[in-house]
């Protein structure tokens, strides 16, 4: 006759949990998809904007602040203003005063978003160079502008080293060609001394031993100090940085910039299936049937809420395996984890708070549908963020999980994380209490489909 | 075993269930007959917990809903009208399910949807996902799933709906078989057979209200109606006139050799007793007769002024 157990919280839970995970098994089309769509997104960006193939690359813009006003200076600046450069990039001069004083011109513009980067090539630069001492360019960048401070800082970096090796060329043959006493002036009047005739004998030598000392160098004279803006304080140059470590090729650094922002999308998508879900059992009633047995709502929501923990953690694992076949340094572990955790978190909550609202399958997944697309669009997830909406990103929650990841990703410890996980976890939990609480009182009224 | 008193349910301007008020007894089969939209399902949803009542109160075994809503349903088991499956489990997986969720577990589970999944006719099946079930299996399936867990009280709305004879015979036999048992059934439909062949009283509601609550042969007596009387015999046209004629007797129809007349009880006297009667004095040679009580579909007309089947 009658049993009348009751079975315990977490027991019930646990087989909302089987019985939701046995489901999505039995139709894992959806869940398939989600998990493969950031990295076939992804690396469809990275083949597209990332080869050697004949696609325009985002144009960019740099700044160059010259306070050396010297030879390496203008060198630089000639070739960024080349036509064969000028087709990537649009590089202005930033204008300084009579003392060459001014460096907070160029910074000063950097922080209204005027540009990508901003190449400051500092004093006395061409003078050390001559001299062979180590110079430490900086690069500020902007990144609200997504990827493209990345481009200016290959290109940067590739016309500072052929900038290096010239000059050092350039003088080491000036002393194979017996002009020593030339070679031996550590000023730069030392050039007006040289006549025609033995200008062309340099340039032709240095020419040659330049296309040498290419496959030679290794370490590059001229080092650079990266910086974002608003983190002028954290620079560090690549002197800093370990030296076994490799820089990653251009397509899979730009792959590595857009997975997060796309990953999260999809996370939140992957989220949005078992929210709307809910809305489906409510819709074909095993919602109602499910409830008239000893279990409430909360119990139903949290066995999906603990499917798409693991169907977003299996979408994780095999992001971070992807991740950590192309990346050259590993990442904080503990962060990668606490702020999966987070935004899985955020996910169910965000969705559940939609739904609960929506209080309707198909009116939900129409609302989550731009709701996410604009948070995505809004906050940088796909593309860099318009200037006119970069104050408003934070607001999003997508802004958070795809700033974290990509912060992991250029190896932030936990620490630097911590923000993102603690919006996420707000959004998460803030989420799930009111869209629990109003789907539980839309079913016991009635209103639930 | 179940205890409702003066439930109101109301949507907007719409009372759907207005002041109904009911006791059904251990073991008893109760029915809820009435046409659809006449606050059945809704008073059912508020017996399973599932909708909360405007006003009025709700014991089952006599706890109180609103008070230990978890303990009562712990005591229910529920077939909702429509079948609330999952088309890519199967039959076993969900009745494992809803097991569990009423604290089965081990070999006690395992037994009790072995053995559900015999009383349903659905054991050889057990295994398929139920996407590949028929319309009368799936009904089956809905029927085992509120009795996989034994209950003390099983609430059943409308579980033949659309089905075939034949897996309607099942679920009925089902439900007559747990009745014997013990277990207390409240069972809503709008089919007046069935109510007549499985309920040992029956409540008539419309329009969110009972009008009339009793055994079979209560009901009946309300009805105070008539009865059918189909005579077979040669008879000619002088007997069918004095049939006719007879007091509270009327003729319904006539073919060769068979009569079909209406009768109603009047001065207390059944007025197919006062046909058969004269029948007998005539002398006529029957070859059959049969005599239909009247039915609740008579009763109903008589209590809303429209069929049942309306």
């Amino acid at each position: 006759m009658a049993t009348m157990q009751r079975a315990s919280t977490w027991r019930l839970i646990g087989l909302c949990f089987r019985k939701d995970l046995l489901r999505r098994r039995r139709a894992p089309l959806g869940v398939i998809v989600m998990i493969a769509f950031p990295l076939f997104f992804s690396g469809g960006i990275a083949v597209v904007f990332g080869g050697d193939g004949d696609n325009p690359l985002p144009r960019v813009k740099l700044l160059i602040e010259d306070q050396d006003g010297e030879i390496a200076g203008q060198l630089l600046l000639g070739v960024f203003q080349s036509d064969e450069m000028n087709e990537f990039v649009d590089v202005e001069k930033v204008v300084l005063d009579e003392n060459n004083d001014g460096a907070g011109v160029g910074r000063a513009r950097m922080e209204k978003g005027e540009a990508s980067a901003l190449l400051i090539i500092p004093d006395k630069t061409t003078e050390r160079l001559l001299k062979g001492e180590p110079v430490a360019f900086e690069l500020v960048r902007n990144p609200a502008q997504g990827i493209m401070p990345e481009i200016a800082e290959q290109i940067s970096g590739t016309l500072t080293d052929v900038l290096a090796i010239g000059l050092r060329g350039l003088w080491a043959q000036a002393e194979a060609l017996g002009l020593e006493d030339i070679a031996e002036m550590d000023s730069l009047e030392a050039l007006d001394a040289l006549s025609d005739a033995d200008f062309a004998k340099v340039t032709i030598a240095f020419r040659r031993a330049g296309r040498v000392l290419t496959r030679y160098l290794n370490e590059p004279p001229i080092d650079f100090a990266r910086v974002e803006v608003g983190k002028e304080e954290e620079a560090e140059g690549d002197a800093g940085k370990d030296e076994d470590e490799e820089e990653p090729d251009h397509g899979i650094m730009v792959f590595l910039f857009v997975l997060p922002g796309i990953a999260v999308y999809s996370l939140f998508v992957i989220g949005d299936q078992s929210m709307r879900d809910l809305l489906v059992e409510a819709k074909e009633g095993t919602l109602r049937r499910q409830v008239t047995a000893p279990i409430g709502v909360p119990h139903v929501l949290a066995g999906k809420v603990l499917v798409t923990m693991m169907v977003a953690a299996v979408a994780l694992v095999i992001l971070a395996v992807v991740v950590a076949l192309v990346l050259p340094h590993s990442i904080d572990v503990m962060g990668f984890t606490g702020l999966a955790f987070a935004v899985v978190l955020a996910v169910t909550g965000l969705s559940a708070l939609i739904y609960g609202l929506a209080g309707d399958e198909s009116r939900g997944g129409a609302a989550s549908t731009v709701i996410y697309l604009t948070l995505a669009f809004t906050s940088g997830s796909f593309f860099p963020v318009p200037e006119a909406l970069e104050k408003f990103a934070p607001i999003s929650p997508f802004y958070w999980g795809t700033t974290g990841f990509r912060d992991l990703l250029n190896q932030a410890p936990l620490a630097d994380v911590l923000p993102a996980i603690g919006v996420m976890v707000a959004v998460g939990v803030v989420g799930l209490a009111i869209g629990s609480w109003r789907l539980h009182r839309l079913l016991i009224g009635g209103k639930l489909a | 075993m179940i205890q409702v008193e003066n439930l109101v349910k109301s949507y907007g301007d719409l009372r759907a269930v207005n002041d109904v008020s009911f006791n059904v007894k251990g073991g008893e089969v109760y029915g809820f007959l009435g046409p659809n939209g006449a606050g059945k399902t809704t008073t059912l949803s508020m017996l399973s917990g599932l909708l909360a009542p405007d006003s009025g109160r709700i014991q089952v075994d006599e706890i109180d809903l609103a008070e230990r809503p978890l303990e009562v349903k712990a005591r229910l088991g529920v077939a909702p009208q429509e079948n609330a499956i999952y088309d890519d489990l199967s039959a076993r997986e969900h009745l494992k399910f809803w097991a569990g969720l009423y604290g089965l577990s081990g070999a006690k589970l395992r037994e009790a949807v072995a053995r559900v999944l015999d009383d349903v006719g659905l054991a050889g099946r057990a295994d398929e996902p139920t996407k590949q079930f028929s319309g009368g299996m799936k009904r089956r399936l809905n029927l085992a799933l509120a009795l996989v867990h034994s209950p003390k009280v099983v609430l059943l709305d409308e579980p033949t709906v659309g089905i075939d004879p034949q897996a309607r015979n099942n679920i009925l036999e089902v439900v007559h078989r747990i009745a014997e048992q013990g277990t207390t059934v409240l069972y809503t439909t709008h089919y007046l057979e069935e109510a007549e062949r499985l309920c040992d009283r029956i409540a008539i509601i419309d329009h969110g209200k009972v009008l009339a609550e009793g055994t079979l042969e209560e009901l009946q007596r309300m009805v105070g109606g008539e009865e059918v009387v189909t005579v077979c015999a040669a008879f000619g046209d002088d007997l069918r006139a004095r049939l006719g004629a007879l007091p509270g007797v009327r003729e319904l129809s006539a073919e060769e050799g068979r009569l079909v007349l209406a009768t109603e009880t009047q001065a207390g006297e059944r007025g197919s007793v006062a046909l058969l009667k004269t029948l007998f004095d005539e002398g006529v040679a029957l070859e059959s007769v049969a005599i239909e009580p009247p039915t609740l579909n008579g009763l109903f007309l008589k209590l809303t002024g429209r069929e049942l089947r309306d």
